[in-house]
This record gives C-alpha cells, structure tokens and sequence, in this order.
C-alpha cells in the first residue's frame, strides 16, 4: 500500500493525463448520450411533424424537414375516416379488459402467493401462456368464437387481452404481495378479521400502489396489441391498432391521416408510460427484475 | 368443520376465474384445433374429410413454413444482437449520474410505448426512397446522392427491419440491464480499482458474471417476444419481396385467413406452439430464473 501511494505522489504529469481524459470521457458521453436521444426521437418528431404537414410537402422529394405552414386538416380527416370511433374502441377494450384483470389477476396472485396455490408450477405455466405467438393461439380461438358468434365484438377482443395481461398481473402482483409486511396480516387474524377480510381490508389497500402500476402497465398492452385485434375486429369494433392498418388499403397512402392517428394513439400511452417510469423495469420484466 | 372446509376452497375460489377464463380462451380451442388438424378443412373442397397426420407431413416438407422459421431466427438473431450492445453499451453509461439524466432517460424509453404497428409505420415512411428522410439524411451524411429503395430489395429489407426492431427494443434491453448495473454494490468497484484492475478487466471479471441473470431476463424476455414478431412486418413489407422477409406469424396468418386452409394451419400452429414450449422449457432450465423469487 506505502509502496503505491509513493509512486502516485512521485508522478504529478500522470494526474493531470488522468483529469484530461476524464473532460474527454465526459464530453464523449454526452455526445454519445445526445446522438441516442435524437436516434430515438427521431421518429416521433417526424410523424408528429407529417401530421401537421401539407399533402404537398408531406410527398416532397427531397422530404422538407420545418414546413413553413401548418395544417390540422388531417385531425379532421381522421374523424370523416371514423378515426376518433376506434380512439374510443381502443379505450373501451383497454379499459374494460384492465378492470378485469386487476380484479381477477389480483385474487389469483393473492392465493398463489398467501397459500401456494398450485404449488410452483402454476405461475409458471402462466409464464408461458404469455410468451405464446397470438396468431397460434388466436387461430383456433377465432374458430371457437365463430361457432360462439362473438367474433367482432368488444367481449371477444377483451377475452383475448386477458390472455397476456392474466399471467402478467399474477406476477406483478405476486411481487407486490410479498412486500407487504406478513405482521400487518397476522395482526388483523387476531383480531378476528376473515381471510376475505385480510385480503379486502389490510393486503389491497397496501398494495394498492402496485396495484395501480400494473393496471397502467395492462392498459398499455392493451392499447398496443395488434394480432388478436387485427383477426377477431371486423366492422363494428375496430381497435385502434387495426384502424391504422385500413388506410393503407387505398390507392394513395393518407400519411398525413396516418401521422395524425399515430400521434392520437400515442399520446396516452407516453402519459401513463411517464407517470409509471420508477415502475418501468418491474414492468418489462414482470416483477422478475426490481 | 364450515372452518375447515372454506379453508381449503377459498384459495381454490380466488384462481377460479383466472383458471376458468384461460381454459375458456386457451386450453378449449387448443382441443379443438388439434382434432382439426386431422381433418382437411379447405376453402375450395366440400366437406371436411379425416386425412390422419397428413396434415402434419404437409407441414414437415412445406418449405415455406421453414423459410419463415429461417427469416424469424435470422431477424431475432440480428436485432437481438445489436439490441443487447447498445443495450449494454448505453447502460454503462447511463449508470453514472450526470446532467439530465433522468430527462434523457425518459425520452430514450418512448419508442417502447408505442404501439409496435405505428412504429412500422413511422418507419415505412422513414425508409421510403423518395420523400422519406432517411436518403436524405445519408445524402447528406456520405457527401453523394444516395437513392436505395429499402424495402424493395431482400437485403436492405432486412436492414430495414432490423434497425426499425433495434429502434423499438433496445431501450428495454437498456433499461433491464440499467437497473441490474444499478443495483451492483459499488463496494466490489472500489476494491478492484484498489487493486489495479483495467477498466476491461473490471468490466469482464466482475460486471459480466454479477450481470448474467439480469442479461439472462433481458435475452429470454426479448427473445421470446421477438420471435413474434408482426406487427412491423405487416407494416414494412408484408414478406416482401416475395417471401422473403415473411415471419412464421405471418406466414401462418396467411394459411390461415388468406388461404383459408383451417385443417393445414391448425397443424402448422400446433407444431409452432410445441415448438416454442419445448424451447421455453429448456431456456428456463439454462437460465434457472429463480423459482420461489
């Protein structure tokens, strides 16, 4: 140890070498760290810019980056397009199909958790419902709901979403439980409560954080989800994901109508995506990394 | 003894729905399309005759199905890949404070909440030879006029794909790999400066093996949702050109709700589904995610 520090002492050039690189690092992360958030805004920028773009200069070549006039003709084409009636389709589904699942997910994961429920194999068999490809599980899904004669309507939609969002709540849930204090639930037993009671009065209302995170992560996947919609929507309910698909069905592609529902449909998840950020990770990962 | 005995169905009571609903949405129509894959269920023929297994060697020799198994592992392959590098490579920068941070954090995470569909849009647009920007940009860039139609040729389509998945994914692969760099004792970094371990050396015998669950997470939960992969297909190329870049979901989509060939597409999803479960089974040993949490 006497022998390092004597060697540092000794060479004064090295220190300064050192603090030179460190400016260089530095600059060199933000430049780094400034090209990624341009990579990845990007994109957005631009659909948010199409929508609000002429026909004329949306189809310029060579593309013009700042129009000098706007137009918000596009939010009105969406609305003749039947735009906003699918902004509305999505947000039933999204929105019925997270209150089914938080109470039901809820309940699953409370037993899994409090009494092992279907020992360890039960949240792992739900594990891989999830990780199914949705056009395998959907075609014979579509087959048994033809026969049931729901096909095109929001029940059959929101069965769907149940399949992902299910397992997914189970183990944010599964996570969440665990962290509550196993005092708090004894104390209440004493006390006299139910084992419903428990559940109702002392378990939820302090996971009701988790709770809401979770809800906010199925509304998400919800509102994204694209294969079971695209097959089990026809005409009546039309999700907003498949919504965007039908515009380019036509001769000349709409891209300002496509910027504009882009921008729609976006918009609420990037809220609630923000609001739930400590929660992000937890999320991705269903509880697996904290 | 009315104790005792709602002891036992209580728990039972609360994962009834949650059982109830996905047998409902799963398990039945599973049945019912395995006995249909026994039966040759055809848009052109009349009625719908027994065939035995000859649904599942149609499978086993059809090419195409194959091809899209190949086009699915390559783009998984390659996105993953590179998702896990810059992944990486973001994180060990982001793991340190500076000016900003968390602002930048949420703005590189956006392209994950979109949805998948409007991404392939955006970027359709974004590829697009004449008025899309990124021609200009690389005109711009490389100093010559460049004019690639990107998704017209199998290579750049790929290309095309790729970076668009890379764009969508890898900020969760960074933020994964965020959080297990965060949660790292700063203890362990310390005694091995202390020692005089390189950066390199820091980074491959300490980071690298503390990480790998965190990577193993990442990898298993990209990999499996990528192996899907849809959304952007249908929205960048729809396989083309030709079949070339058409996925396994696609391609199953089409015998399905193109082709209307309900006997032939409820073998070729069985086969995928067992597929994919005997895969899952496997990874999940490997990398032994941990069971009781």
């Amino acid at each position: 140890m006497g022998d390092k520090r004597h060697i540092y002492t000794n060479k004064e050039p090295k220190r300064i070498q050192k603090r030179k690189n460190l400016k260089a690092v530095k600059i060199a992360r933000y430049v780094i760290v400034g090209l990624a958030v341009a990579f990845a805004l990007f994109p957005i920028v631009w659909t948010v810019l199409t929508s609000v773009k002429f026909p004329s200069d949306i189809l310029h070549s060579p593309p013009i980056w700042l129009p000098k006039e706007l137009t918000f003709a596009h939010y009105i084409g969406v609305q003749e397009l039947n735009g906003y009636k699918s902004f509305k389709d999505s947000l039933i589904i999204a929105g019925l199909s997270t209150a089914c699942v938080v109470v039901i997910g809820s309940l699953a994961a409370y037993s899994i958790t409090r009494w092992k429920t279907g020992g360890k194999s039960f949240p792992f068999g739900l594990l891989t419902l999830r990780v199914l490809p949705p056009i395998a599980v959907v075609f014979p899904v579509f087959l048994f709901f033809k026969e049931l004669r729901i096909i095109d309507t929001y029940l059959a939609i929101i069965l769907m979403h149940l399949v992902f969002n299910l397992p997914f709540t189970v183990w944010m849930m599964r996570g969440f439980f665990r962290e509550i204090p196993q005092e708090a639930q004894e104390s209440a037993r004493i006390d006299g409560c139910s084992e419903v009671g428990v559940f109702w009065r002392v378990v939820l209302p302090l996971a009701a954080p988790g709770l809401i995170v979770t809800a906010m992560f199925c509304f998400i996947f919800s509102w994204q989800e694209y294969p079971y919609a695209l097959i089990l929507a026809r005409r009546r309910v039309i999700p907003l994901s498949v919504f965007l698909p039908s515009l380019f069905g036509q001769q000349m592609i709409m891209w300002g109508e496509v910027g504009a529902i882009s921008t729609i449909s976006m918009l609420p998840l990037f809220a609630l995506g923000i609001l739930a950020r400590k929660y992000f990770v937890r999320g991705l990962t269903m509880g697996t990394v904290k | 003894m009315i104790r005792l005995k709602s002891k036992k169905t209580l728990p039972l009571l609360f994962v009834l729905p949650t059982m109830g609903i996905l047998s409902f949405v799963t398990i039945f129509p599973f049945i019912y399309a395995f006995v249909l894959s026994f039966f040759q269920w055809d848009y052109q023929i009349m009625g719908r005759p027994f065939i035995g297994i000859q649904n599942y060697l149609n499978v086993f020799q059809d090419g195409r199905y194959f091809s899209a198994l190949g086009t699915t592992v390559i783009i998984l392959s390659a996105a993953l890949g590179l998702e896990f590098m810059l992944g990486l490579a973001l994180a060990l920068i982001f793991v340190e404070e500076f000016k900003g941070r968390n602002a930048v954090l949420v703005m590189v995470v956006l392209p994950v909440m979109m949805l998948p569909i409007v991404v392939g849009y955006t970027w359709k647009l974004l590829w697009n030879d004449q008025y899309g920007p990124i021609n200009h940009i690389l005109t711009g860039l490389l100093g010559k006029e460049i004019n690639i139609l990107w998704l017209a040729k199998t290579p750049t389509a790929f290309i095309s794909i790729i970076v668009t998945d890379l764009w969508e994914w890898t900020p969760f692969i960074f933020l994964i790999l965020l959080a297990g760099l965060t949660s790292l004792s700063p203890e362990i970094y310390e005694a091995a400066a202390i020692d005089g371990a390189s950066p390199w050396a820091r980074f491959r015998s300490i980071t690298l093996p503390l990480m790998r669950p965190v990577i193993g997470v990442a990898l298993l939960f990209r990999g499996l949702e990528s192996f899907k992969i849809f959304d952007i297909i249908v929205a960048l190329t729809q396989g083309a050109p030709g079949t070339s870049t058409e996925t396994i979901s696609l391609y199953l989509y089409r015998i399905g709700f193109q082709y209307f060939r309900m006997g032939y597409a409820s073998a070729a999803n069985i086969v995928l589904l067992v597929a994919v479960g005997c895969f899952l089974v496997v990874a999940v040993r490997l990398l032994r995610i941990e069971r009781g949490g």
